[in-house]
């Protein structure tokens, strides 16, 4: 077993793209043709369609956009992989996310004791502990994991069924772990259905405490609201009642000293066995169980839930406001696949979709970080300085959002805070985030003007820098800049705001 | 005026002046003077406002996250529906022989116990509690309901917030300040959403951004420059940070020194009203402030007296009492105040797990030099079933929107009260002064 200090960084790991992604088609076999003739020239990939007049944002996003769009930020490795593999290869590789090999993360992760144990070691862990290690593990991941796309996933899951990590404290490890990363590529009913059952959302949304006589319709309305039909989706105020009835006796096993601590009971004797009705469909009494699995069928096939789903991954991938027939088009893709959760993606994520519909996206301050991270290949050997110092002033940190609608996907909602990302890219090329390392000249390999720039536009976007920020820091380097300057230089351009965007 | 008055030193007050001028490299290099809180600097005069004629108060809007039980804050204790639908959860009437038990206001209404540090605000006129009030649309969704009352109206599309709306219907109280609009917030909350000069500010002593101090000046300007292009959203938000880390620099929040000796408590709640205290008497021309205090979601085992409403009910007492001692000391508390809001009250009787789901009627706190405090400012529907919304909640029967209204049009000034509340004529209820 490699020890921590030996375990493979990201810039080796940038020389091995070559020869995971070999093992990986061998794997396959689907994509072998493809690579057969290996492109590792440095041009984009030729356009393989699609309406290229529509919104093409900042001009240096465009050739990489799908990288941009399906991963926590461009990196020149996945820029390779995507030459490569060209836009469908690329995204068929990324949703076949469990051949893709992720050594280094696993290395990463053997340093979190709490990550892999059961519910009944749980129960005798430490609360805060677990809390901890369920962000730092996800921080990891979302730096240096090579499934980027399904990483992605994980974070959208997170956010539509968000619970809050501080109520949850050990529970939070069983529902990240078993719950919405296990079915984040699975089929939407699986995963609503695992929520469902999960100690974690029962102990969030307060279903723990719902039971016959005395409903409790906090997970009910979240339900309906947050979870599947959306605030519109045109159920009366009474079906909220009625659905909590049928969840009532919905109830997981709080007891730390239980061989199945965290583990999903229901108990009939706490449940509200009278008729209720749904969206005018009868529940019939006595039903026990099977009225809450009734109402999450309803919901898993229900049109509206559809389109409430495929308009919040539109958003997430390719624009803030889709327009309706998309979300049609995608919500017709549910409808086909059951949910099927890849279906959906290769739908939104076509070359001629992404190229047609995306627009520029604000980074959210998370993704902020995490890109301006992996940008510069920054040593992460330890996230605590990462979350006091920048997560938590920047409004995001990992399943801290306390409210069951989950951290905004809106322009309007980041756009008034950008001094902690200032503050992090400045003092991050210095090197002066607690343990956080760059090497800028590793990056850059260059002290002259003009190459430093054309390198911060590779490493960063895979494109030149764009006016004027690229003459901006021309001026700033000056004929003759110092170590210190170019650090800045490159600090500059990720505080600047084309990097705000992807 | 009674505020402490501070020896002078033209120097300081100059400097802090061409500090608002805000951007550029001359303003950045007044960061290093370090205006203190020590009396022998002289702040901008307390009078300078008001000699320039602007006699609007400064509004710190609070806004309770979660929905509030108002029915354990401002007690019904004349109300026996109220012991009736809550047997483990109310608070006894004051005459009761309990130990903890309700603080008598008015014969009929009474203070929860841990609010007794907000009673002699009440007993000097400064604080007015306005009761069965709310928004009168039904919703029970935390979202839609602060969304509602965030922007003012039950509108979805509505994405600017009433409090923003005012600072851009009204003229700034000072042409330089670089920031009217403060939220002690990570993120611009919907009420002041639309504001000019309006920003977040998570925590006033970190507001830096990183690098040598040798090249901050330089980096500072080229960060100007590359936004200057961008989008106005965009472009506007990286004016303010700049605006903002001159006048941050100056005002020095690490040694602020509560007037009167205020002691602030401990936590995230009484962290936000020092700022925004810090704020208000550094008379940068912010006119308004806003808090968020979240944790009023009290569905399971909310115990007024010892559990969870009771710990929240006195950081929320600690923090206001602290702030008016601070500020009335300062010589502040005559053009400042304090609105408390939340979303929905919760239902009148308990539910199966000690606590309260979403209900409707709520309370209102005012408190300030210029309310018209001393009293329990409501029409009182009662609590009998049936008096009850929808047969479970307390009524709504004044509009929030009243409230605000009046304070918007006497207070902060502004008469365009269709800009600010749009299609509501509200009635005003003789809250404030003016």
């Amino acid at each position: 077993m490699q020890s921590k200090n030996d375990a493979k960084t990201p810039d080796v790991m940038l020389h091995e793209v070559r020869a995971r992604l070999d093992a990986w088609a061998k794997q396959t076999g689907a994509l072998e043709q493809s690579l057969r003739q290996p492109r590792i020239d440095t041009r984009p990939p030729k356009d393989d369609g699609g309406d290229t007049k529509g919104h093409d944002g900042p001009p240096n996003l465009v050739d990489y956009r799908l990288v941009h769009r399906m991963t926590f930020g461009y990196s020149e490795e996945e820029g390779e992989l995507f030459r490569r593999l060209g836009p469908s290869g690329y995204l068929e590789y990324h949703l076949n996310h469990e051949a893709i090999p992720d050594d280094y993360v696993g290395f990463r992760l053997a340093e979190f004791a709490t990550l892999q144990r059961s519910g009944a070691a749980l129960g005798q862990s430490d609360w805060w502990e677990c809390v901890h290690e369920t962000v730092q593990a996800h921080v990891i991941r979302s730096i240096y994991s090579k499934r980027q796309l399904y990483e992605r996933m994980v974070e959208f899951w997170a956010d539509h069924f968000n619970v809050y990590a501080p109520k949850l404290g050990k529970l939070n490890t069983l529902y990240q772990r078993d719950v919405i990363r296990r079915y984040a590529l699975t089929s939407f009913p699986t995963l609503l259905n695992a929520v469902a059952r999960s100690s974690g959302m029962l102990e969030y949304l307060d279903n723990a405490s719902n039971i016959t006589g005395y409903p409790n319709e906090n997970y009910a309305r979240e339900l309906l609201e947050l979870h599947t039909l959306g605030v519109d989706g045109g159920y009366p105020e009474d079906d909220v009642l009625d659905v909590a009835r049928c969840f009532t006796g919905w109830l997981y096993d709080w007891d730390e000293s239980s061989s199945t601590y965290g583990q999903f009971r229901f108990d009939p004797q706490y449940h509200d066995n009278a008729r209720k009705y749904f969206l005018g469909i009868e529940i019939p009494s006595n039903g026990g169980i099977r009225d809450g699995e009734r109402i999450l069928e309803i919901l898993s096939g229900h049109q509206r839930t559809a389109k409430f789903v495929s308009r919040k991954l539109l958003r997430h991938f390719l624009t803030e406001d889709p327009p309706q027939a998309l979300v049609d088009r995608i919500a017709a893709v549910y409808m086909a696949t059951q949910g099927d959760i890849k279906s959906m993606l290769r739908a939104i994520l076509d070359q001629k979709t992404v190229r047609r519909y995306a627009t520029p996206k604000f980074k959210r301050p998370y993704h902020f970080m995490v890109s301006s991270l992996r940008a510069t290949r920054a040593q992460v050997p330890y996230v605590f300085s990462l979350w006091w110092y920048y997560m938590e002033k920047s409004g995001q940190t990992p399943f801290f959002w306390p409210a069951p609608n989950g951290y905004p996907d809106a322009y309007r909602n980041w756009v008034g805070n950008l001094q902690p990302r200032w503050m992090l890219v400045q003092d991050l090329v210095q090197s002066w985030v607690w343990q956080v390392t760059v090497d800028t000249f590793g990056l850059l390999r260059s002290r002259h003007p003009q190459a430093v720039v054309r390198r911060i536009g590779e490493v960063l976007y895979g494109a030149p820098v764009p006016e004027p920020e690229r003459s901006l820091l021309l001026t700033y380097l000056g004929s003759n800049p110092s170590p210190d300057t170019v650090r800045e230089a490159l600090g500059l351009a990720m505080a600047g705001p084309t990097f705000q965007w992807y | 005026m009674s505020g402490p008055r501070f020896k002078g030193c033209d120097e300081y007050e100059n400097l802090t002046r061409r500090g608002f001028l805000g951007l550029g490299a001359k303003a950045a290099a007044l960061a290093t003077l370090a205006p203190s809180w020590l009396p022998n600097v002289k702040f901008a005069s307390s009078d300078r406002l008001d000699a320039m004629g602007d006699q609007r108060d400064i509004l710190v809007s609070v806004y309770l996250r979660g929905g509030c039980d108002g029915l354990s804050m401002c007690v019904p204790f004349g109300e026996p529906n109220y012991y009736a639908a809550r047997p483990q959860l109310a608070i006894p009437r004051p005459d009761s022989s309990a130990s903890q038990k309700a603080i008598n206001l008015n014969g009929f209404f009474g203070l929860a116990p841990a609010l007794q540090p907000l009673k002699s605000i009440y007993d000097a006129g400064d604080l007015l509690i306005v009761h069965a009030t709310g928004s009168r649309d039904e919703t029970k969704s935390h979202f839609d309901a602060q969304h509602f009352m965030e922007a003012g109206k039950p509108d979805k599309r509505l994405w600017t917030g009433w409090l923003g709306r005012h600072l851009n219907t009204a003229p700034p109280m000072s042409q330089n300040a670089p920031v009217r609009g403060v939220a002690l917030t990570y993120q611009v909350p919907l009420t002041v959403e639309g504001g000019p000069k309006t920003l977040p500010l998570s925590t006033l002593q970190d507001y830096k951004i990183g690098g040598f101090y040798e090249t901050l000046n330089a980096r500072r300007n080229w960060l100007q420059n590359a936004y200057a292009t961008a989008d106005a959203a965009l472009a506007n938000a990286a004016g303010n940070v700049d605006a903002t880390l001159q006048m941050l620099a100056n005002l020095n929040f690490q040694n602020y020194t509560p007037a009167g000796g205020a002691v602030y408590g401990d936590n995230d709640f009484s962290n936000s009203l020092k700022a925004a205290a810090a704020l208000i008497r550094y008379e940068a021309g912010i006119e308004a402030v806003h808090i968020d205090y979240g944790g009023w979601d009290t569905h399971e085992y909310q115990f007024p007296l010892d559990g969870q409403m009771a710990a929240l009910m006195d950081a929320f007492a600690t923090g206001l009492r602290a702030f008016y001692t601070d500020l009335q000391a300062a010589g502040f508390m005559h053009r400042v105040i304090v609105v408390v809001v939340s979303e929905f009250g919760r239902v009148l009787a308990q539910n199966g797990s000690y606590g309260t789901d979403h209900g409707h009627g709520n309370c209102m706190w005012l408190m300030g030099g210029n309310v018209i405090g001393n009293r329990v400012l409501t029409q009182w529907p009662g609590l009998a079933p049936d008096q009850l919304f929808e047969g479970q909640d307390l009524q709504v029967t004044i509009d929030y929107r009243d409230i605000l209204a009046e304070v918007v049009q006497k207070r902060l000034g502004n008469a365009n009260l269709s800009a600010v509340f749009p299609d509501y004529n509200p009635s005003f209820r003789g809250a404030v002064a003016g």
